[in-house]
């Protein structure tokens, strides 16, 4: 019983925040690419932007290792 | 590094300013600046050389004019004889920026782009008759019925190859949409994928068209010049038109290449010479001058400033006064920039570029990023099999396209990233996954597929030496910007950082770490006495999270690493041999993209994000002297 609370939470960890990662780089990388059609120079910061939330499934994946250990 | 720059000021009698002006451009180094730009020359009394209106629309036209040109000489064809002086003699002597030299070449350049457009879209319109044709062929007396029928109409869609099958589908709705009154013909599948002809009545159209859409289907498009009433019509006048278009098409050909061998020799002429002759116009921007002396300042590497001194000291016997400084902590922002690394590095300018460029009098990072990039990418893509095939890539790159300075650069960062990932595939002992394993070799020397706490804390570990780095960085930076206060608080970061990281160390191992929590702690208050104390408690904890990102190395590697061993597993099932060696090399293609994609973006992030994070200031103005190379 306790194993599989366990697995259910180191899944919901890894999957809400993998979930709200891909969200907000959907909504960052099309404003992005808007941008960088309008100006090449953007590019080293949109790139940066984009991966910013990827940190949130990081840390996901984090706390999910923790659990299962 | 970034080339040490000094300030160069030169001062001449306006009477000499045309031959040392043409002096400086000659050596390509000096980078000038507005004069109100420079604090040694605020003279209120002095005009300054900005262009009247009709000086900057000429310049303004030349510039374009030299883009069209360039534009034509790349697209105009070699003719087969050599160039000679072609039609050079009126350009002998002439005055580049007179307005009838501009038009003249304006007139060129608009009948060479005329000339090349007309080639490029006849071009188009044979590709889309030849695509067709077998179509036509195949189906020439249905076409001609449908074109001479009112009651009938012809639909033409086209299925790309991989989802051919779904013209089955189609075919079926349509049968119900027009109660069977539909008849589908489907020529061989062919480069388009599959094409199928719609023969409906012509009241059923809209109908038809509907299922289409709703199916997302494309519809066999024509250009424009072709449309008819009916897309029978279209096609029949496109097949017909075929001979005619590739006459005009050599006709235009043969035009083209005399065109060329009339004009290139001038139009390669004008570019040269119109480049050569805005440069003057341009530096006139940064004047200053009074009725008998002008003034101009601006930015030379250190060791060629010197040369350009010297140079105009012994051309002009000292008539030209020059004065050169070192730049001062806030002009820095100004200052243009440019990189010097070694060779074997230089390709990660790059990396760097692609972010933007330092601001001057901050560190270069090029030399750290050669090193720690290919590491970090060793350590999450580590293995054998899949470095040796990036390496093979590269140098399949670089023997294909290496005339290109962008491919060069390309291929020799892969090669250096392939060579990592074949480092680390030999200290985790993976090769295409199981196979090391598999082949008997001996036990590796770190097995992080079982060993995963042990990855994480180490990777873990190196984002705490990485980002404490970064902040050692900053603080240099900000020492030599004489901003103490971020001095103290980047030096306190790194502090709070590696005392974190000993402190997670010896707990780990068993040893009261009580008193080691005092280190961070007097960091943590030196850091709130010299910036704001809000800010330093948000900083911590983002700099804790810059550290759990370096994570990444290994998940993403836990990831590639269970792909290779689900092809190794599929290789080795009890299926049929040939199916089982296709499926699993089919998987390890799939790994290797993303094995080679990810860890590259992952270690890219890690640098751009977290590392630079610390210390980089972007921002710098590129160097770009005036002159005529």
């Amino acid at each position: 019983m306790e194993i599989s609370l366990a697995g259910i939470g180191a899944g919901i960890a890894i999957g809400l925040t993998a979930l709200a990662t891909g969200i907000a780089q959907a909504k960052i990388g099309s404003a992005a690419v808007a941008a960088i059609v309008e100006k090449k120079e953007l590019l080293g910061s949109m790139i940066i932007l984009i991966a910013i939330p990827e940190t949130m499934v990081i840390l996901g994946f984090v706390i999910a290792y923790l659990i299962l250990q | 590094m970034i080339i040490p720059m000094k300030r160069v000021r030169i001062a001449g009698p306006v009477s000499l300013y045309n031959e040392i002006i043409s002096v400086v451009l000659s050596m390509d180094v000096f980078h000038a600046v507005a004069p109100s730009t420079d604090p040694g020359l605020e003279r209120k009394s002095l005009q300054t050389g900005s262009l009247d209106d009709d000086e900057a629309k000429t310049l303004a036209r030349a510039e374009s004019l030299i883009k069209d040109i360039s534009l034509s000489i790349d697209l105009l064809p070699d003719g087969p004889r050599p160039l000679t002086g072609g039609n050079s003699a009126f350009i002998n002597g002439v005055s580049w920026l007179e307005d009838w030299v501009l038009a003249r070449f304006e007139a060129i350049t608009g009948e060479a782009l005329s000339i090349s457009s007309h080639i490029g879209r006849l071009q188009a319109e044979l590709k889309a008759v030849e695509t067709y044709r077998e179509i036509f062929e195949e189906f020439s007396p249905l076409i001609e019925m449908v074109s001479t029928s009112y009651d009938t109409e012809l639909i033409g869609v086209v299925f790309p190859a991989e989802i051919a099958g779904a013209i089955d589908s189609l075919e079926s709705d349509l049968e119900k949409v027009t109660d069977g009154a539909c008849s589908v013909f489907k020529p061989a599948v062919n480069e388009l994928g599959q094409a199928a002809l719609i023969v409906i009545p012509a009241s059923l159209e809209k109908t038809v068209m509907q299922s289409v859409f709703e199916k997302k289907v494309n519809t066999i498009s024509f250009p424009e010049k072709y449309k008819e009433k009916t897309f029978a019509l279209t096609m029949k006048k496109l097949y017909e038109s075929q001979r005619q278009i590739e006459s005009e098409l050599l006709r235009l050909n043969l035009q083209a290449v005399s065109f060329s061998e009339k004009w290139m020799f001038d139009l390669k002429t004008a570019h040269e010479s119109l480049r050569r002759a805005i440069e003057p116009v341009k530096a006139e921007n940064y004047l200053l001058y009074s009725d008998s002396v002008f003034w101009i300042t601006g930015w030379a590497p250190a060791e060629k400033s010197t040369e350009l001194v010297d140079e105009l000291n012994r051309r002009f016997d000292y008539s030209v006064i020059t004065q050169r400084s070192d730049p001062e902590p806030d002009e820095y922002g100004s200052i243009p920039v440019t990189l010097r690394n070694h060779r074997w590095v230089r390709p990660f300018e790059r990396f760097i570029n692609l972010y933007s460029l330092p601001v001057y009098g901050t560190i270069d990072p090029t030399s750290i990023v050669a090193v720690t990039l290919p590491l970090f990418f060793g350590m999450i893509l580590g293995d054998i099999g899949y470095g040796a095939t990036l390496a093979v890539a590269a140098w399949y790159l670089r023997r294909r396209w290496g005339e290109s300075d962008l491919v060069r650069d390309v291929s020799r960062i892969l090669f250096v990233l392939a060579a990592s990932g074949v480092v680390f595939g030999v200290i985790y002992g993976e090769l295409f996954g199981k196979l090391w394993a598999s082949a008997g070799l001996p036990e590796p020397l770190f097995d992080r597929k079982h060993k995963t706490t042990d990855m994480l804390s180490l990777v873990i570990g190196i984002g705490f030496f990485h980002v404490a780095f970064g902040s050692i960085l900053g603080a240099v930076n900000a020492f030599n910007v004489r901003s103490f206060r971020t001095t103290a608080a980047r030096l306190a970061d790194a502090t709070i950082l590696l005392s974190i990281f000993w402190i997670a160390v010896t707990t780990s191992t068993g040893s009261p770490a009580t008193l080691w929590f005092v280190i961070p702690a007097t960091a943590f208050v030196i850091k709130g006495v010299t910036g704001k104390f809000i800010e330093t408690v948000m900083e911590i904890p983002k700099l804790i999270s810059n550290v759990l990102s370096y994570a990444r190395l290994m998940a993403v590697g836990l990831a590639s690493i269970t792909l290779a061993d689900l092809a190794d597993d599929v290789a080795f099932s009890s299926g049929p041999a040939l199916v089982c060696i296709m499926a699993a090399a089919a998987v390890h293609t799939l790994n290797f993209a993303l094995g080679v994609l990810s860890p590259a973006i992952q270690s890219g992030r890690l640098h751009y994000v977290e590392f630079f994070a610390q210390f980089y200031a972007p921002g710098g103005t590129p160097y770009a002297p005036l002159g005529y190379k």
